[in-house]
């Protein structure tokens, strides 16, 4: 890295921290100290963990893929002249600072080697574009909503061998069967993250309850299609934990159906809001992991499902 | 003797799909040249390949005899890239470290933009004039703009138009894209005609007039028989 990087670099750093401070701001301070207590009582359940170290790892790295393969501005850091791969390793390591800190404070110093490699290593890999191809594609089923048209396009299709792989492993790991699910919904969650133009809503549904029992029902639908096999191979092989897995199913649904109220709750015409799909998808599952948070859960849905209602009503259907 | 950016024999293709095929092209310093082309006939993908965020198949691209890099280009998108709750202001300082002397207050007498408030708050075209704000931020010699003129009102277009010829005359390289013939014939100093993944023609300003009559006559002649059997 030379000098002529490090100002620039410097500078994007802080942008981000200025964004950051931006988007608590707008989220308000209120909710975003309740999201902060609500990181902290996750952090104590996890640190209380016996396989702590390793889960922080794993998370942490899963955190920074996630945000790599969804960057979309390596071509801006470029163009500015700055070495793109020289920011990332700097932002990934920074993101994973409060990570690294705890592994520390618990001495797991391979953990922290490998979360700061690992952080290297990840901003180092290529970040596909498919924006190019000319490919022609086959047109897929119109029950599919779009949503899941455009989100399994975009993520190449990846859900499918999730779900193989989840097929092939629950018989040997109930465990490892659920992982399965849950990185299932987190996929399907990222489904909605573009927010379509007010026409092509109108002509879906004539009201905004309508259109989002519509979009609701689309989505646990889609979710159960997409899952539906792993579940029930999940209740035939252990019936046993048949009830674990039944709660577990429905908080699934909870995590899907909670995203697609909070895409219109916060719904602005043909932008992208994977910013707030990611946060609200974050809390869900925060609310999740931490049983006593349960509750918060159903009133997030609810004061959601309240809110896109709101929305839709004054932002597309008022005028139309 | 001016600088030249010179493209030889450029293939690249998508999956097997060939897009440009033995593209050639000199393009002189100090003068605003235009890429004219139908939509999907590679004129973006040209100009991701001088900007360095594509590699051809094969053939070079060469300014001063050497190879292009991309610190010598300032590229405006198409669609430019914005990060979320930034202002305009911290926008454009992101090009101006790359360059202390970009005086952004008094580029800001012509272009009258917001400053201090969140890009998000800007109309398309606002924000497009703070993309070409940040390309002339950066003062680099090759200038690659993607259909600079979307979105712009009639003044902005004026301004822009100026800005442009005025930086040529300082010797910067400008290449452009258009669809729309007008706009190339108005402003530019030469149009080359992209067709069928290649250069076809140049087209110098003393023919500009002739060459617009016949430019694709049959084709468009052909569409609208089309859509008049259609309607």
């Amino acid at each position: 890295m030379d000098r002529t990087d490090l100002y620039p670099i410097g500078y994007l750093l802080l942008l981000r921290l200025k964004i950051g401070i931006r988007f608590l701001k707008a989220l308000g301070w209120i909710r975003s100290i309740v999201i902060l207590m609500m990181l902290l009582t996750f952090l104590t359940q996890v640190l209380a963990e016996e396989h702590a170290a390793l889960f922080l790892t794993a998370f942490g790295l899963i955190v920074i893929l996630g945000i790599h393969f969804n960057r979309k501005d390596q071509h801006f850091v470029q163009s500015l002249g700055v070495g793109k791969h020289h920011l990332f390793i700097v932002e990934y390591i920074l993101i994973s600072f409060l990570v690294i800190i705890l592994l520390a404070w618990l001495g797991a110093w391979l953990c922290v080697f490998l979360l700061i490699c690992g952080s290297a290593a990840i901003a180092l890999l290529p970040i596909f574009d498919s924006a190019n191809s000319t490919e022609e594609v086959r047109s897929l089923p119109l029950f599919l909503p779009f949503e899941w048209i455009s989100g399994l396009r975009r993520q190449k299709w990846m859900p499918i061998p999730l779900v193989v792989i989840a097929l092939i492993i629950a018989p040997f790991y109930l465990f490892a069967g659920w992982i399965f699910l849950f990185l299932l919904t987190m996929t399907v969650a990222q489904f909605y993250t573009h927010c379509e133009s007010i026409s092509f809503i109108l002509f879906q549904q004539d009201s905004p309850a309508a259109f989002l029992s519509h979009k609701i029902r689309q989505g646990v639908g889609g979710y159960s299609l997409l899952t539906g096999l792993v579940w029930i191979k999940i209740m035939v092989l252990y019936p046993a934990e048949a009830f674990g897995s039944l709660l577990f199913l429905l908080a699934d649904l909870l995590l899907v159906i909670t995203v697609i109220a909070g895409k219109y709750a916060f719904y602005r015409e043909n932008t992208s809001i994977e910013v707030m799909n990611g946060t609200i998808f974050g809390i869900a599952c925060l609310c999740l992991l931490v049983p006593y948070l349960l509750p918060v859960l159903i009133l997030l849905f609810i004061w959601l499902f309240w809110r896109a209602g709101k929305r839709l009503k004054y932002e597309v259907y008022a005028f139309h | 003797m001016r600088s030249m950016l010179s493209i030889e024999q450029l293939y690249f293709s998508y999956k097997n799909e060939p897009v440009l095929e033995a593209l050639s092209v000199d393009l002189q310093q100090g003068n605003i040249h235009g890429i004219l082309g139908p939509n999907g006939s590679g004129k973006t993908t040209l100009l991701h390949i001088l900007a360095g965020r594509l590699a051809p198949d094969s053939g070079r691209v060469t300014f001063n005899g050497e190879l292009l890099m991309h610190r010598s280009v300032a590229y405006l998108e198409t669609n430019p890239h914005f990060y979320p709750l930034i202002t305009g202001r911290e926008y454009l300082n992101l090009f101006a470290l790359q360059n202390p002397d970009f005086s952004l207050d008094k580029w800001n007498e012509l272009f009258d933009l917001p400053l201090n408030r969140l890009i998000e708050t800007y109309s398309s075209g606002m924000k497009k004039k703070l993309a070409i704000m940040g390309v002339i931020a950066l003062d680099r010699p090759v200038m690659l703009l993607d259909e600079p003129f979307n979105n712009l009102d009639v003044d902005a277009n004026q301004l822009i138009s100026k800005v442009l010829q005025l930086l040529a005359e300082k010797g910067k390289l400008v290449l452009m894209t258009s669809h729309v013939i007008e706009i190339l014939t108005a402003m530019t100093h030469y149009i080359h005609v992209l067709d069928n993944g290649s250069i076809k023609e140049t087209v110098p300003p003393q023919a500009f007039n002739t060459w617009k009559k016949s430019y694709r006559a049959d084709e468009i002649q052909s569409q609208i028989d089309k859509a008049r059997d259609l309607l």
